[in-house]
């Protein structure tokens, strides 16, 4: 063989080593940027347990300073105790030597124990000084009061409250039911009933939670319908209709006679929207869906499930029942508030979040999360047009159940279908997502009532009621 | 004379700057073990100052002497004074140790090259390569001494030694032996003459299956990556190289379904996190420790790489990516690629091809091996326990990583010298 030919395939050889060395940079790089996010919480990982002794582990506080997660000091073991109990179980999630740690004290742990990369001088600092070092405050966007009745209004119910505020995207109050006390003996000793309970406790059923939307994803079908021209149908609703061989009727086939889309939204007409889908098609429809946020995906402080739609080559009968808010739609209740909050906010979803910002012992920041938009998702115009209806609904269509004395309220009520439904027994899911007040709304919510068999409007919209007027009272007095 | 002058000129010019930067990292992570102690500790001060003179020293006698490539010496430097304090924080005890280590290493990689420059005509014999492999295997099977399971370990006075630690050079000669004398290995087998490339491949998967049995799995794919590399070089027909990437990955999917502790390796890989307190215990400590070091590191001393079962010798780059970051990770892997680079640069640069191969061999040596490891803790590949060249803990690591890096030296003295002579009579003509 020529010597440069050898000398050509050792080139390659030295390439092939290159190509091999680059993998191993990426790889890590990868492993540092994505890899590494699910399992830093694990167990097994004993720096976290490690870290901790030599730190007092950081207190979690509401918008208030209301105490709902610390770590009293101690001489041989530091207990992290959760005051609240259940409460913050889906928002805080728990922290445990023997089941690793979830949710908020997960995500945020560095900032908990005092590690975070920015303030290494005073890191030295702390390190040089005798005292057992803290960890820094988390100071949440939850209003301790309203977590409150939002989880009084549940009660023993399954389901789901969110309540943000639609103008900044702060998280006012989360709730998912059924949920467990995280503290950690108590977790210990029902971890076993826990994970085998079949209605698992341990979902936060707030953002990890599928449900289909039933007649709540009619405001997401008309936002498409008037964007897309459609919004002056009308038609003559006699109670059902047959869409390519398959009939949809109203609830109990009720017949609203000639309906145009604000008094189809108003008493929740299944056949005209229906129909109204035929009219907007599939890719419109899918379109504004996916410009509500529904299959994206968007950072949160939280662990969460992107909702779902059909594809867009979905034929007549799908469109029909992904118009009123069934076929292959899944939506997380989160993902609801979120929708009504762009409603409220002409047309704008703001980025939700749950931690305001991240404390120093002394209240001094050392960061704040600012407000910004996320998806714009109608036009102001049009925002406005769904508003009126959605007071209508709450005045005199379905949602009569969610007015609040002295304030104009919007909503939507949805009762939705599910693989649980039979005709003998109903176990639909009870829907209500709205905001108040109408005209400057400080508060946007979504309920959702699992498996209940009751309508939105008998069962939900009652509760985002106390819940919305619960907020306006509070922030009155803030 | 004036030529001559100049060509030295040129390769040393930039000699002592990099050599600073190593006393600077010295001085940056030696100071720091220092401070760390309470009350001050000063065996790393010692330590230290120590490896400052020991890689001046080594250089000078480099550069006064011209032993050839003066950057081989400054990367390896860059990697031992990583190493050591890493290894000193992991364990004072064993980190002096390792210092005796690096100690007789050095000793060894300068005496590696002198008898080189004296021996290395004498031994280009396929035979006596490989009758030395195996008789390594023999002694080991023999007199060995079981450590973690694996029977290959030999103690000589008070030490173990790991024969397959030499194992792996031998094994460059031999295949440097059979690629440029393959006459050498002509077979008449009932009446016909067998191609010697095969007689090679026979050889040589007797010897993968040597270290299978062994259960040294990373230096059995260590050796084949090495052969291959070979075969594709040297050997004029590319198919070979492919019937043999073929052949290798059919005997890997067999043992993989019949040796169980090959298939436990694999499911480990695949997913640790279903045995997590078990077999994948050690695979998840590792990515949990570069995992909490981020991109700059909890700092020296502040993390808790002792978590890691076997840190100090297999996982010890983990420990590295917890405590210096994996930018100080990606320093370390950047670091043996530009051996790597010099050491090709060195094989293209050899026209003998017999010492070309084995500039080539030792340096893929290298290159595999730094692959394998790491690439089994992050969990790129199925984790095999090889050790990391010139950072793991372990005396015959260290000396035959050494002797390997000796090897190269003598190697490029030789070019330099004879380029040298060459362009002299240039001039003189």
């Amino acid at each position: 063989m020529k010597l440069d030919t050898i000398n050509s395939r050792i080139l390659h050889s030295l390439v092939l080593a290159g190509v091999l060395f680059g993998l191993l940079i990426t790889s890590l790089t990868w492993f540092e940027l994505r890899g590494k996010n699910d399992i830093m919480g694990n167990a097994f990982n004993k720096r976290l347990i490690a870290e901790e002794e030599e730190v007092l582990r950081g207190r979690i506080v509401d918008r208030k300073g209301e105490v709902l997660a610390e770590t009293l000091p101690s001489e041989n073991s530091k207990i992290r105790n959760y005051p609240e109990k259940r409460l913050y179980a889906h928002i805080i999630g728990y922290n445990s030597a023997v089941y690793g740690k979830t949710l908020l004290e997960a995500k945020y742990n560095s900032e908990l124990i005092g590690k975070s990369n920015l303030e290494f001088f005073q890191q030295i600092q702390k390190m040089l000084s005798e005292e057992t070092p803290k960890g820094y405050d988390l100071r949440l966007t939850i209003s301790h009061a309203l977590q409150v009745v939002a989880r009084e209004q549940l009660g023993d119910r399954h389901g789901a409250v969110v309540a943000l505020d639609p103008k900044t995207g702060e998280i006012l109050a989360m709730v998912s039911t059924p949920d467990f006390n995280p503290n950690a003996s108590k977790l210990e000793e029902n971890w076993k009933t826990l994970i085998e309970n079949e209605n698992s406790p341990l979902l936060p059923r707030a953002t990890m939670g599928l449900y289909p939307p039933g007649s709540i994803f009619k405001v997401i079908t008309a936002a498409a319908a008037i964007e897309a021209g459609k919004g002056d149908y009308t038609t003559e609703d006699l109670g059902t209709t047959v869409i390519d061989g398959m009939t949809f009727s109203n609830a109990g086939e009720k017949a609203h006679g000639d309906v145009d889309l604000h008094k189809a939204l108003t008493v929740s007409s299944n056949v005209y929207f229906a129909e109204l889908s035929q009219k907007i098609g599939a890719s419109a429809l899918i379109d504004k869906a996916k410009d509500a946020g529904i299959t994206k995906s968007f950072e949160f402080d939280l662990p969460r499930t992107d909702s779902r739609i059909g594809d867009k080559s979905m034929g007549k009968t799908e469109l029909a029942a992904t118009g009123i808010g069934q076929g292959k739609l899944l939506v997380s209740p989160l993902q609801m508030a979120m929708v009504a909050a762009g409603i409220a906010n002409n047309g704008t979803i703001m980025q939700p979040y749950l931690v305001k910002s991240v404390e120093k012992e002394e209240g001094s920041l050392l960061r704040t999360t600012d407000a910004k938009s996320l998806y714009d998702m109608v036009s102001a115009e049009t925002a406005a047009e769904l508003k009126a209806m959605m007071v209508s609904v709450v005045e005199e269509g379905t949602g009569t159940r969610a007015q609040i004395s002295g304030v104009q309220v919007a909503g939507k009520t949805g009762t939705a279908q599910n693989e649980k439904s039979t005709e003998s027994d109903s176990k639909d899911h009870a829907w209500f997502i709205g905001f108040a007040p109408a005209e400057d709304p400080q508060i946007a919510v979504a309920v959702l009532l699992e498996y209940r068999g009751e309508g939105g409007g008998r069962a939900a919209a009652p509760v985002a009621a106390k819940v919305m007027s619960a907020w306006l009272k509070l922030s009155e007095s803030e | 004379m004036g030529m001559k002058a100049k060509t030295g000129t040129s390769l040393y010019t930039h000699f002592w700057g990099p050599l600073h930067l190593v006393a600077l990292t010295i001085l940056v992570l030696f100071g720091q073990l220092t401070l760390m102690g309470s009350p001050i500790d000063f065996i790393p001060l010692i330590m230290g100052a120590s490896l400052l003179l020991l890689i001046y020293f080594v250089g000078w006698v480099i550069r006064f002497n011209r032993l050839g490539d003066p950057y081989l010496w400054t990367i390896v430097a860059m990697l031992i004074s990583l190493g050591q304090a890493m290894q000193y924080r992991l364990s004072p005890v064993n980190g002096v140790k390792q210092f005796n280590w690096i100690l007789i290493g050095v000793l060894v990689y300068l005496m590696v090259y002198v008898l080189y420059a004296t021996l290395h005509g004498r031994f280009r014999s396929v035979f006596f390569h490989y009758g030395l492999l195996i008789a390594l295997f023999a002694i080991t099977l023999i007199f060995g001494t079981e450590i973690n399971g694996a029977r290959n370990w030999l103690k000589l006075g008070g030490h173990t030694f790991q024969p397959s630690e030499l194992g792996k050079i031998v094994f460059v000669f031999f295949m440097a032996a059979c690629v440029t004398t393959p006459e050498r290995l002509r077979v008449k087998w009932s009446g016909r003459e067998i191609d010697p490339k095969f007689v090679m491949m026979g050889l040589v998967y007797v010897l993968m299956g040597f270290f299978a049995i062994q259960r040294e799995f990373g230096t059995a794919m260590l050796i084949f990556g090495v052969y291959l590399t070979f075969i594709y070089v040297f050997e004029r027909d590319i198919l070979f190289t492919v019937y043999n990437l073929g052949l290798v990955s059919v005997l890997g999917f067999v043992a993989f379904k019949t040796v169980s502790h090959i298939e436990v390796r694999v499911d480990t890989w695949l997913d640790p996190w279903i045995d997590i307190g078990g077999t994948g215990y050690q695979i998840t400590q590792s990515l949990f420790a570069i995992g909490s070091g981020g991109f700059f590191g909890s700092g020296l001393g502040m993390g808790y790489p002792k978590f890691i079962p076997a840190v100090r010798t297999d996982f010890i780059f983990a420990a590295i990516c917890e405590e210096l970051g994996i930018l100080g990770g990606i320093a370390v892997i950047m670091l043996f690629f530009i051996l790597l680079y010099r050491g090709m640069k060195l094989a293209l640069r050899i026209e003998d091809r017999y010492m070309k191969a084995v500039a080539f061999g030792l340096t893929m040596t290298i290159g595999y091996q730094t692959f394998i490891i790491i690439g089994g803790v992050i969990k790129l590949i199925p984790l095999t326990g090889i050790t990391l060249p010139f950072l793991s803990y372990g005396g015959s690591s260290m000396v035959s990583s050494f002797a390997t890096l000796g090897l190269l030296q003598a190697l490029s003295g030789q070019i330099l010298r004879k380029e040298a002579a060459q362009l002299e009579t240039g001039y003189n003509q």
